[in-house]
């Protein structure tokens, strides 16, 4: 573990050239405006600055296994698609992500064995600011053109460097390029979990004693069948378990979203297809 | 998939097991009541035959439990059914609630103010949906002077296919390659319950209040010392069986690489194959190879498990008049039913073995077999527990 944190933390340094743009659908900016003095509480005002954007999340992964090999067979990525809102500011200090989805049941138990609660999360790889080329610091970037769609997009492909699990990140060609950082917000969990990752299944959660952790905060609410949550960090990663986010830079970013009602958990989710969705930190 | 260097294997002789729950007392005492989420769970419970299990109808195939018929290994199809159908059970209403005392209203100790007389569990054992680790206790079927029920103690199998192992995408579940025992790493466990769907026996438990699951873990702290040095120590429910039912030892696959020894367990049991001098050092490959009188609860299940079983051995009817009749008063098909040798064994096949081993088991009785009379009686605790014989020299 202690080799992985001093490697990410080397690759937080020494930034490699990410230039290639995946193939696949269209991208999606989601520009972070500067708002001074933003608490991003559920009832701060800032909020109104900044309208939601609605993105697709798709169905990615089953948890379905082929006997004693846990990664020999998952199922394809079906054409189920969910909508999230989402939004986000930063005060320089903190950046905040406003997520808001619907959900006709409200979960937020898991302290039977049926049951399991809504979740969502956000990530974001390391070693990726800027991967579409940036225009300058601290004039918003902007996204270059796409080359045109791939006719069979290859689930998983990351800018041809990362190929397998990037909902996960992943460990080739190696732990610094295709990790990847996550907040993990569920209601009976105490706090947001800071958890990192470089490949499928390899998820942890940062140690307690790591400044990562806890150094994201929610905010949640659920009325008239929607759950808003709010999740608050700071711009600079306390620890090489956090990726560090910086003004005048864009990001890819993915979203998952877990409905307990329908029991899922894991890899059994909606998320973000492929790295389309960025954050524009203005 | 890890190799196995040897396997803890374990034969309960059911004809010896008293349901004294004494085993399941020293599984709860030794490690599940920690905390709160732990107090429901009997990693070591003990069923009554016939009877609904632990959880409750943990088999039923009609409910969606156990796996496929059709299906008796575990194909990626059967697999994907088990994780999609196979139902999670509600704590309360299938393993049982960890219910308490009202202590504080009887006792004037710890601030009690004795403003009852009667001590009394809550939540209330008798409802609607209450259930327990051994709910048939003692019920069994039938009527005087012919009723028959049996004991049925039930740990993790450590199977050398587990379910749990396959079921687990973090690979949180894992099999320990120095002696097959199977562990869940409890900082990689992210509560997903994939492995409680995924054990056939339902012996991996979420803890809820941890939010992870956990299970049987052969006591393995009593086994090894911190530095991994075997102490000579045996599973806290091996050593208080008060039966002295329990055998322990290891089985050492042919091949050092083999982490899929079926075809050598089917050879042994045919003869194809004779035990190695490793193998021949413990008893319950004795019970297994050179007398063949234990078997597999639900072999079908396809898991391999290394529990084995000597089946209770079923006695003759009485009359109306209180005469014998050649009738046995357990059924054979119901012992069939629950016990086999692998998965893929026909009915009428078990049916067959469990009657042989009825005549072994009378043979050794009648004097004619000393050498598996000796180990079933199990004189000395060197006769039953025997893992440090796989240290030896």
């Amino acid at each position: 573990m202690t080799n992985t944190i001093s490697k990410l933390a080397m690759a937080l340094v020494a930034m490699a050239a990410l230039a290639l743009p995946a193939a696949g659908t269209a991208q999606s900016r989601l520009p972070v405006k500067f708002v001074k003095n933003a608490k991003c509480n559920l009832t701060d005002g800032a909020w109104a600055a900044v309208p939601y954007q609605t993105l697709s999340m798709v169905k990615v992964y089953e948890t379905y296994v082929a006997p004693y090999d846990p990664y020999g067979d998952r199922n394809p990525p079906s054409d189920e698609t969910r909508p999230i809102d989402v939004k986000a500011i930063h005060n320089g200090t903190d950046i905040c992500f406003s997520l808001r989805w619907t959900d006709a049941t409200q979960d937020l138990l898991t302290n039977d064995v049926p049951l399991f609660a809504d979740a969502v999360a956000i990530q974001v790889p390391f070693n990726a600011r800027d991967m579409w080329g940036n225009e300058g610091l601290g004039i918003e970037p902007a996204l270059p053109e796409l080359p045109p769609p791939a006719p069979e997009p290859v689930h998983g492909e990351f800018l041809g460097l990362c190929p397998e699990s990037y909902h996960m990140g992943a460990m080739e060609p190696s732990p610094e390029q295709c990790g990847v950082w996550i907040a993990f917000w569920r209601p009976d969990l105490p706090g947001v979990q800071n958890v990192t990752g470089v490949g499928q299944g390899t998820v942890q959660r940062t140690s307690p004693s790591d400044p990562a952790s806890g150094a994201t905060v929610a905010f949640a609410k659920y009325e008239l069948g929607s759950w808003t949550v709010i999740l608050k960090r700071p711009l600079v990663g306390p620890s090489p378990n956090m990726v560090t986010l910086e003004r005048g830079h864009h990001y890819p970013i993915a979203y998952s979203q877990w409905d307990g009602t329908l029991k899922e958990r894991n890899g059994r989710k909606f998320a973000s297809d492929d790295w389309n969705d960025n954050i524009v930190i203005e | 998939m890890a190799t196995i260097q040897k396997q803890v294997r374990m034969v309960f002789d059911l004809n010896k097991c008293i349901g004294c729950h004494t085993c399941s007392m020293a599984c709860k005492t030794m490690w599940t009541d920690r905390n709160d989420g732990l107090m429901y769970m009997y990693w070591n419970n003990v069923e009554t035959r016939p009877g609904k299990g632990y959880p409750k109808g943990f088999e039923d195939a009609a409910s969606g439990a156990g796996f496929p018929d059709g299906n008796p290994y575990l194909t990626s199809d059967a697999m994907k059914k088990v994780l999609t159908d196979n139902p999670l059970r509600p704590i309360v209403s299938h393993y049982g609630a960890a219910w308490e005392y009202n202590y504080s209203e009887v006792l004037k100790v710890e601030g009690g103010n004795a403003s009852s007389q009667m001590l009394v569990p809550s939540p209330e054992p008798n409802g609607p949906d209450a259930y327990a680790s051994n709910w048939d206790e003692d019920v069994g079927r039938e009527q005087m002077p012919n009723n028959y029920y049996f004991y049925v103690p039930r740990i993790c199998n450590h199977c050398t296919k587990p379910g749990c192992v396959a079921a687990c995408p973090r690979k949180a579940a894992y099999k320990r390659e120095e002696d097959g025992v199977v562990l869940i790493d409890q900082d990689r466990c992210r509560g997903y319950r994939y492995c409680v769907k995924g054990c056939p026996y339902k012996k991996s438990y979420y803890n809820p209040r941890e939010k992870i699951s956990q299970k049987c873990i052969f006591c393995y702290p009593r086994l090894e010392d911190p530095k991994g040095f075997p102490t000579g120590r045996h599973s806290f429910c091996f050593t208080q069986c008060t039966g002295r039912i329990r055998y322990a030892g290891f089985f050492q696959p042919a091949s050092a690489t083999s982490d899929n020894f079926e075809a050598e367990h089917r050879d042994l049991l045919s003869g194809a194959r004779s035990l190695s001098e490793f193998n021949a050092r413990f008893n319950v490959n004795r019970l297994l190879y050179e007398y063949k009188v234990a078997l597999r609860l639900r072999p079908e299940f396809g898991t391999q498990p290394n529990l084995f079983y000597v089946p209770p051995l079923s006695p003759p009817k009485l009359s109306s008049s209180g005469s014998v009749s050649s009738e046995q008063r357990v059924p054979i098909g119901l012992l069939a039913e629950l016990f086999g040798d692998y998965a893929g064994q026909s009915y009428s096949e078990r049916i067959a073995r469990v009657g042989e081993i009825f005549e072994k088991i009378e043979d050794a009785r009648a004097g004619r077999n000393p050498g598996l009379l000796r180990i079933l009686i199990a004189r000395t605790e060197q006769d039953r527990l025997q893992l440090d014989l796989g240290f030896a020299a």
